[in-house]
């Protein structure tokens, strides 16, 4: 079958975070689709494909995302299906928060296409250098905020907790495009099983384009249902304790050591 | 238009455009009109926005905290586990 797809990463920052192969796969395109964060990078991408179809006229206000979604996914394996060569760009990782390019490629390859993902700069690779966290140093737990309301959880309070999407906290019916203080008061009361509300916790936007500054507030946890949030607002909590040793598992590890050097011996 | 995107590029992927002095000399020195040489250099992203005739406000979400598709085969699941249980009943 001579139709295919690829869904790359246009990364966070206008031309800054896409990669190479992302820019070459959109230059060979027959079409392009496009869902960007921001209404400049629309216009940037303009200028490198005359073939693009904006994703962002399917949302609509008090419309269920997961309606939009699947007629995003419909629309661009239409395309795929009529042989053409289709490239879907999506803000940041195409693959990271983001169920569309995921569904896509799924239904092309279950059908017979090419279909491949190509990574870009995320909002999550943004936050670690912005905010110049390590995840590796106590470990991170990511979330998509209502996700985390939602259902039980097992939170690890010695570790980062990232809370994506939290503008839209609590929102059941997926047509919200920013839920109010009332649904982060229901965050608060949940988070504060493992924090104190004085706990300091830090509001996140990474930049989308040159001259417009990072996003980096830190507040208490408290004062998060009055807080300015928006669509693209992440939530950083950081541990609220120390990482506590597994006695039990380093006496075992310390044990296969000593046989060991007993052995070398 | 093109004029603002090359120069938005060009201060996103130079890495000797950090410092406001090579900013300011770039947007001062630029075929731009003066007008929008200002709302750059007050870093009026509106303005800008404005002036490319670009989407005012953007969508941002593109994941849902449930799955439409996991809940849909959940019941798939469980029709056929009810569909099963009713055979194994009509057959005792």
């Amino acid at each position: 079958m001579s139709g295919s797809l690829v869904c790359v990463g246009s990364g966070m920052k206008l031309a800054a975070h896409i990669t190479p192969i992302s820019n070459s796969h959109i230059e060979q395109a027959d079409v392009v689709f496009s869902l960007l964060s921001c209404g400049i990078t629309e216009k940037w991408l303009e200028q490198k494909h005359s073939n693009i179809i904006n994703l962002q006229d399917y949302y609509a206000i008090g419309k269920s995302r997961n309606i939009t979604y699947q007629e995003m996914v419909t629309a661009i394996l239409t395309e795929v299906r009529l042989g053409r060569k289709v490239v879907a760009v999506f803000y940041g990782h195409p693959g990271v928060f983001a169920c569309v390019a995921h569904r896509a490629i799924k239904i092309a390859i279950d059908e017979g296409y090419t279909a491949l993902m190509e990574p870009g700069v995320s909002a999550a690779d943004c936050l670690f250098a912005d905010l110049l966290i390590d995840p590796g140093k106590v470990g991170i737990q990511h979330y998509e905020t209502s996700q985390f309301m939602f259902y039980k959880r097992q939170l690890d309070p010695s570790a980062y907790l990232v809370l994506w999407q939290v503008g839209m906290a609590g929102d059941k019916s997926l047509g919200k495009v920013v839920t109010d203080k009332r649904y982060r008061k229901v965050l608060v009361d949940l988070l504060a099983e493992n924090y104190s509300l004085d706990h300091q916790v830090t509001l996140y936007e990474a930049a989308t384009i040159p001259l417009e500054p990072i996003r980096k507030e830190f507040i208490a946890l408290k004062e998060l249902p009055d807080a300015d949030v928006s669509q693209q607002t992440t939530l950083v909590i950081p541990p609220s304790r120390k990482l506590e040793k597994n006695g039990l598992i380093l006496k075992y590890l310390n044990d296969i050591d000593k046989r060991y050097l007993q052995l070398v011996k | 238009m093109s004029n603002i995107i090359n120069l938005l590029e060009q201060l996103a992927t130079k890495a000797n455009l950090l410092n406001e002095a090579e900013i300011e000399k770039l947007i001062v020195e630029s075929q731009l009109d003066d007008t929008l040489k200002v709302e750059l250099l007050n870093k009026n992203i509106e303005a800008i926005k404005e002036a490319l005739n670009a989407r005012a406000k953007v969508f941002c979400g593109i994941f849902p905290a449930e799955d439409d598709e996991s809940e849909e085969k959940e019941e798939d699941n469980d029709e056929s586990k009810e569909s099963t249980q009713s055979k194994i009943a009509a057959n005792s």
